[in-house]
């Protein structure tokens, strides 16, 4: 205690140097920095990441990232309209649509330098699809009974039966080695630490270095099929803030990330950036639970569609930058020709509440999972629409394990909002509205049941014929429009910025991230 | 004090063994379970996946049982493995406390050593124009939220003059000491704000208490020059209050870590926490509570221990 002043005086001193220290070292650390090309980026910030998430049979977003050293046998073209090749570069489907034989690309190694082959091909969806793999990617998978290898570069899967969306599974399955994890069982694979540690992709970078909670990175894959990547080093880093990721990118310390709308919006007509708007393909939505009177009565449905204006919550919430939906689709092919929305009408929707009989003891409890502030608005805005016609909600916010417990496990709830992917292929909307789906079989929350929609999922699970398959989903858009299962708002566009000394870089806001050929190997930084 | 000291421990035994049960029974209280984090919440698992996984990580047996296996292996030193990714608990915590630690020990050294400074000074400067500024100022650095405090900061420091990272622990592919430094700053100096305040406010006040008693008026009128009244003899005295309250920032520390950390990108407790408990992750959550229960309790053991290193008339048998 005696030399409490002296201490102190120490203890200033010192901060007085770190603080000289740490002012000063930005201009040491720029002088040091060599010639290497690096990309930074929050590749797993926002709705399309999965921070962390390294088990890609378990990962339910943040592809984006997974295929910079995992490649898929084939992907979506960065429209997400169509399926091209990627480590399958062809592929042809038998007439009765049980075998579909995939045509490997040549001259495919793995980062440890082995040939990729169909063994591999085998190996990857073998163990996908056991159930101990805990993989709801594997789960698509299930109708494959086994996949042939005649030869190192042709694996043919065969099926129990005709599954049309079976490719559109296989830009979900990134590839695995079987020669490094065969003598690992799903069990093991599925929590084993070599999806950290040192997992072994075919994609253009290859694993460098994962530092927990703070970032991963990964280097050119010389090697990589297509050629060596123009940048030598890239860098995912974890942002558990969305708003520290924009902060990081305007301070130039990373040259990309995901974007709220807001933050878009504040960063359009920066010089040094450039923002990338696309739509999210997934919809956002108002459930009701049939299964609790009177939500089983469509004109109820109807009288909530009437009552909210649409259009003034685009324009004025998000705007501009949402799309309406008459049904859960969004993509034109699916949608039949001049299907109308419901039209905001509150007489309408009054003189139909009124014909069902509608009354209420006190406000219906109107949840969500969402908790960010455009959902919030959007709810209280849908509040005070349903008001006017003599609706009364009241508005929560649940986290998503609670929520998803309370509408799979119980029938004690009337309607919530929410989000669903409604692409690239429709065959994912098949567990929303099929009443095989009900949960805990799939994520038909609202138990909607009608024959006439289960045969028309049924029909396009099966039809292989691209165009008569977009009609028979064009049907089912059009009895959805009319039934209102679910209560069909928009289609919201996501935001991702990257700074201007990024050359050819390719990104678009899919769901869950990635499936499309981005051109990983291309993209470079402007010395 | 050694009999003191061993007493204190085994009454925190019982004490960890309730804090483990609460726990325990909050997270089976709570809806959802870790198999939620499996799927993305438009997408199904099927039903055999889901029975795979619940008798993997042992959701299959009844509660009682559950808990006696975790006990069992937590006392032999084995937290199990996470839930979500099957990494070992310990090592999880592990790689986390670190950051953690360095984080929170930066922030109170710098915010208890500068409160005690200026509360020294706001005392015997008592009502002068230093005195209400720094006062005041307390006041503000009280009041104001740590979370703004730190987007603010961030704002200024980092993203307008470019001072600091904004965000992080290290820049990747660096990682040495004076990069390290360089982003502990700004977060230790934030959350530093609010203990320097209150710290502050404390010792003026106690230091007041002090300078009035007779002893210091005894020590000043046998001469005594005015340093060493104020720090051997009134200082000395006015630690004891000081001691309680660092004795009591600590849980503090640990609990405002959660928004620092998240706010910062900073790899700690905080943010590990808020994740596990998002994705239901019971292992890690037991693990992690059981680790911090642990910390609080040998803190308040140590804060008590320090009254009596303060004052030897406090003595424990």
């Amino acid at each position: 205690m005696r030399s409490l002043i002296p201490g102190s005086q120490m203890v200033r001193w010192a901060l007085v140097l770190l603080l000289a220290v740490t002012v000063s070292y930005p201009a040491v650390a720029a002088g040091g920095q060599a010639e290497e090309k690096v990309l930074t980026g929050g590749f797993d910030v926002g709705p399309g990441g999965c921070a962390e998430c390294f088990n890609a049979l378990q990962a339910g977003a943040g592809f984006t990232w997974l295929e910079k050293y995992f490649s898929t046998l084939v992907l979506y073209n960065v429209e997400l309209t169509e399926i091209q090749g990627e480590l399958a570069e062809s592929w042809e489907v038998s007439d009765d649509g049980l075998r579909y034989t995939l045509h490997l690309q040549e001259g495919v190694t793995w980062h440890d330098g082995e040939p990729f082959t169909s063994e591999d091909v085998r190996f990857t969806i073998m163990t996908a699809k056991d159930p101990e793999s805990a993989s709801w990617i594997g789960e698509k998978f299930t109708g494959v009974v086994d996949v042939e290898t005649p030869d190192d570069l042709t694996a043919v899967l065969v099926l129990e039966e005709p599954d049309a969306a079976i490719i559109d599974a296989l830009t979900f399955l990134v590839m695995l080695p079987e020669h490094a994890l065969s003598d690992m069982t799903p069990a093991e694979l599925a929590t084993s630490d070599w999806w950290r540690t040192n997992p072994i992709g075919t994609g253009p970078f290859k694993w460098s270095n994962y530092q927990e909670g703070q970032f991963v990175e990964l280097v050119a894959y010389d090697d990589y099929w297509r050629g060596r990547p123009n940048i030598d080093r890239i860098v995912n880093r974890y942002f558990p803030e969305a708003g520290s990721a924009v902060l990081a990118l305007r301070s130039g310390e990373i040259q990309f990330t995901y974007l709220t709308a807001d933050e878009a919006a504040d960063l359009e007509g920066e010089a040094e950036l450039t923002v990338i708007a696309g739509p999210s393909l997934v919809a956002n939505v108002i459930t009701w639970n049939h299964l609790v009177e009177p939500y089983n009565d469509p004109r109820i449905r109807q009288a909530w569609m009437y009552a909210i204006d649409e259009d003034a919550i685009v324009e004025s919430l998000f705007a501009g930058s949402a799309t309406n939906i008459p049904c859960i689709f969004s993509s034109e092919q699916y949608i039949p020709e001049g299907l109308a929305d419901y039209p905001y009408d509150p007489d309408m929707a009054r003189q139909l509440l009124e014909e069902a009989g509608w009354s209420q003891d006190g406000p219906i409890e109107f949840f969500t999972y969402y908790d960010d502030q455009l959902s919030n608005d959007v709810m209280l805005t849908i509040q005070q629409f349903l008001a006017d016609v003599g609706v009364e909600v009241d508005i929560r916010v649940m986290d998503v394990p609670s929520f998803t417990e309370r509408v799979n496990t119980t029938e004690d709830w009337h309607v919530f909002y929410g989000g669903a992917g409604n692409g690239p292929d429709p065959a994912i909307t098949r567990a929303y509205f099929h009443s095989e789906a009900f949960p805990p079989n799939g994520v038909n929350r609202a138990r909607y049941a009608n024959p006439q929609m289960d045969e028309l999922y049924d029909a396009g699970q099966v039809e292989a014929d691209p165009e008569a398959r977009a009609a028979i989903y064009q049907d089912a858009c059009a009895l959805q429009q009319e039934e209102a299962p679910w209560g069909f708002l928009w289609v919201s566009d996501r935001f991702g910025a990257v700074s201007n000394d990024v050359e050819n870089f390719v990104w678009t806001p899919a769901p869950g991230g990635g499936r499309y050929y981005d051109a990983a190997h291309e993209w470079d930084i402007a010395s | 004090m050694g009999r003191y000291i061993q007493r204190r421990l085994i009454i925190n035994i019982p004490l960890l063994l309730i804090v483990t049960i609460l726990c325990f029974l909050l997270l089976q209280a709570t809806p959802g379970d870790p198999l939620n984090a499996y799927a993305p919440p438009d997408a199904p698992l099927s039903v055999e996946q889901r029975e795979a996984l619940r008798e993997r990580l042992g959701l299959d047996k009844p509660l009682p049982q559950r808990y006696l296996i975790w006990l069992g292996e937590a006392l032999q030193g084995n937290l199990g493995v996470s839930a979500r990714t099957g990494q070992d608990v310990l090592g999880v915590i592990g790689g986390r406390i670190g950051p953690t630690l360095i984080l929170m020990a930066t922030a109170l050294v710098i915010g208890v050593s500068t409160g005690i400074l200026l509360g020294i000074l706001t005392a015997i400067r008592r009502n002068s124009i230093v005195d209400m500024a720094l006062s005041s100022g307390a006041l503000f650095g009280i009041s104001v939220p740590v979370y703004l405090a730190g987007l603010v900061a961030l704002y200024i420091f980092s993203v307008r003059l470019g001072w600091f990272p904004t965000g992080g622990y290290t820049t990747p592919g660096n990682g040495d000491l004076v990069d390290r430094l360089h982003h502990l700053v700004l977060p230790a100096l934030v959350i530093a704000i609010q203990y320097i305040a209150s710290t502050m406010r404390y010792t003026r006040s106690a230091m007041i208490e002090a300078l009035a008693q007779d002893y210091v008026r005894t020590a000043q009128a046998k001469g005594l020059p005015f340093r060493p009244v104020v720090l051997r003899h009134a200082l000395r005295n006015a630690l004891i209050p000081i001691a309680t309250i660092i004795g009591t920032y600590i849980p503090n520390l640990l609990a405002g870590a959660v928004f620092i950390e998240t706010i910062f990108t900073w790899p700690g407790m905080g943010r590990l926490f808020v994740d596990s408990v998002n994705a239901r992750d019971y292992p890690v959550v037991m693990g992690l509570t059981l680790i911090l229960a642990i910390i609080i309790l040998s803190t308040n053991l140590l804060t008590d221990v320090t009254y009596a290193l303060i004052d030897p008339r406090i003595r424990y048998d």
